[in-house]
């Protein structure tokens, strides 16, 4: 009776086993998608890294990079993972749910961080409109920075300020201070230009003739890139750490039986 | 010349008592008023039938402060004598009759090579030159930024060049203020409501993270006991 007691315990864990590697080959796959999504996220596609740079809280990257070690680490988990199943040894299961455990922490905090930033930068226009009020034209590296961004941002998405060009007229700002409003209400970036990018008439966009400016605020733009970002490293990191927790409960359950 | 502000003696001439200066089509020119300057409308066919061709006349734009009182100036008042027309109206500029046998189509603003002209010919921007008022040299009519905040009136007058007389008025305009700019650094940056986003993924972290916390330390709780079950039951064994 008592072979036959083993014999079914036995059978039980073969099932779990078999449910384990397979939960630990999903989350090795998981983890290098992670690891590449987040690579593609530092790498910066839509390089609106000064916005959050200058504004010193760039958690959003800081998440990424988190993730990108903690995609490494799933990965490499899962494998290591599946060797400790497969030899179903003790010391190398336990090393398995506590490594695991630090990784998944770690990650946790990436996803928190990176959303809350995400709210911190990009939950209305208002931050942003600020900065670019206070740093654009300013004469310091900072300055300098998100100069060159805004202005490309302004030049390839054909818009301008952060709401529109009425956020150059309706408030003091750096810029303002060193170009007269009857010269230059707002940058010459934001004016129309040809297929030769030369301005179709700066008169009108003097005095801003809807057909000779560009009336569109780049703050869609911003949100945009900063929203996938954090689609990116949040949500997915997420959706890992879901289906993580119930393996490493079942795994933590295993070790018990063993 | 005393006599170049009083309105009334000339209204029989024509409908000029309705007639006022106007502030440039909104369509035209979305950025106005500015903080220091106000776009009008240039006096298209108001003094019609006025001007004789033996003379040569110029159209003189006033401007002067709401509050101020309109008393009697001599023509070439200027910005400074009035302090920027808050002491009664100065001259703003000078320009010839606009001719109202072909006033400019404001559709030809579309076009781009019609714009320039078009906006020469239909807009007049009170308050655009910013460095005439520090050049001593400066030859012509001193246009120079209006204050920010303020209330205007503008008023056009037909004067003949070669006598040096007024030949014709208009009303002054309704009141047009100029903005008040806010300070960048008033603007809150409170990020308001938390997203739902932000609390699901926080709340919905901790608590998995709390689970799996408890769950470790049970599992490995439930080892040492049964271990230690398991070393009593071997080791008493031999001695029953």
């Amino acid at each position: 009776r008592a072979t036959q007691t083993q014999n079914m315990a036995e059978k039980g864990n073969l099932f779990i086993v078999g449910v384990l590697i397979l939960g630990n080959i999903i989350i090795l796959m998981c983890g290098i998608a992670l690891y590449a999504e987040t690579v593609w996220v530092t790498a910066d596609q839509y390089k609106v890294y000064p916005i959050l740079g200058v504004s010193g809280k760039d958690d959003v990257y800081a998440g990424a990079w988190i993730a990108i070690f903690c995609g490494f680490s799933f990965f490499c988990l899962g494998v290591f993972g599946i060797v400790a199943l497969a030899q179903g040894s003790r010391l190398q299961l336990m090393l398995y749910l506590v490594l695991m455990l630090i990784v998944y922490i770690f990650e946790c905090a990436s996803c928190i961080t990176s959303y809350t930033h995400r709210d911190f930068v990009v939950s209305n226009h208002r931050m942003v409109t600020k900065q670019m009020l206070s740093f654009y034209a300013a004469p310091t590296a900072q300055g300098r920075e998100l100069t060159r961004m805004w202005d490309r941002i302004m030049m390839e998405q054909q818009c301008c300020g952060a709401t529109g060009p009425l956020d150059w007229v309706n408030h003091t700002s750096t810029f303002r201070s060193f170009y007269p409003e009857g010269l230059a209400p707002w940058p010459f970036l934001c004016c129309k230009r040809d297929a030769n990018f030369v301005i179709l008439s700066p008169e009108g966009c003097r005095v801003g003739h809807v057909d000779y400016i560009n009336t569109k605020g780049c703050f869609e733009h911003i949100e945009n890139a900063v929203n996938s970002y954090t689609w990116g490293v949040s949500w997915f990191g997420f959706a890992i750490l879901m289906f993580t927790c119930p393996v490493m409960l079942l795994a933590m359950y295993h070790y018990t039986t063993l | 010349m005393q006599d170049c502000w009083v309105v009334l003696a000339l209204c029989w001439l024509g409908q000029l008592c309705n007639l006022r200066p106007q502030i440039a089509n909104p369509k035209l020119a979305t950025n106005n008023p500015t903080f220091t300057t106000i776009a009008l409308e240039k006096p298209f066919c108001m003094f019609d039938g006025l001007q004789s061709p033996s003379s040569s006349f110029a159209v003189y734009l006033y401007a002067m402060v709401d509050s101020a009182i309109s008393n009697d100036k001599p023509l070439n008042t200027t910005f400074q004598d009035t302090s920027g027309g808050q002491l009664g109206p100065y001259k703003a500029a000078s320009f010839n009759v606009p001719n109202c046998a072909s006033p400019p189509k404001i559709a030809d603003v579309a076009n781009v090579k019609k714009i320039s002209e078009v906006l020469e010919q239909y807009l007049f921007r009170v308050g655009d030159d910013v460095t005439c008022l520090y050049d001593p040299n400066f030859p012509d009519v001193c246009n120079p930024p209006l204050a920010e905040d303020t209330t205007y009136r503008f008023k056009y007058l037909l004067v003949d060049v070669v006598a040096g007389i007024v030949k014709e008025q208009t009303l002054w305009s309704d009141p047009m203020k100029t903005k008040r700019l806010k300070q960048s650094s008033t603007i809150d940056t409170w990020p308001g409501r938390r997203s739902g986003g932000m609390i699901v993924i926080t709340s919905i972290l901790s608590t998995l993270m709390f689970f799996l916390v408890v769950g470790f330390l049970a599992s490995i709780f439930f080892t040492v006991i049964t271990r230690a079950e398991l070393t009593t039951t071997k080791c008493q064994t031999p001695f029953e």
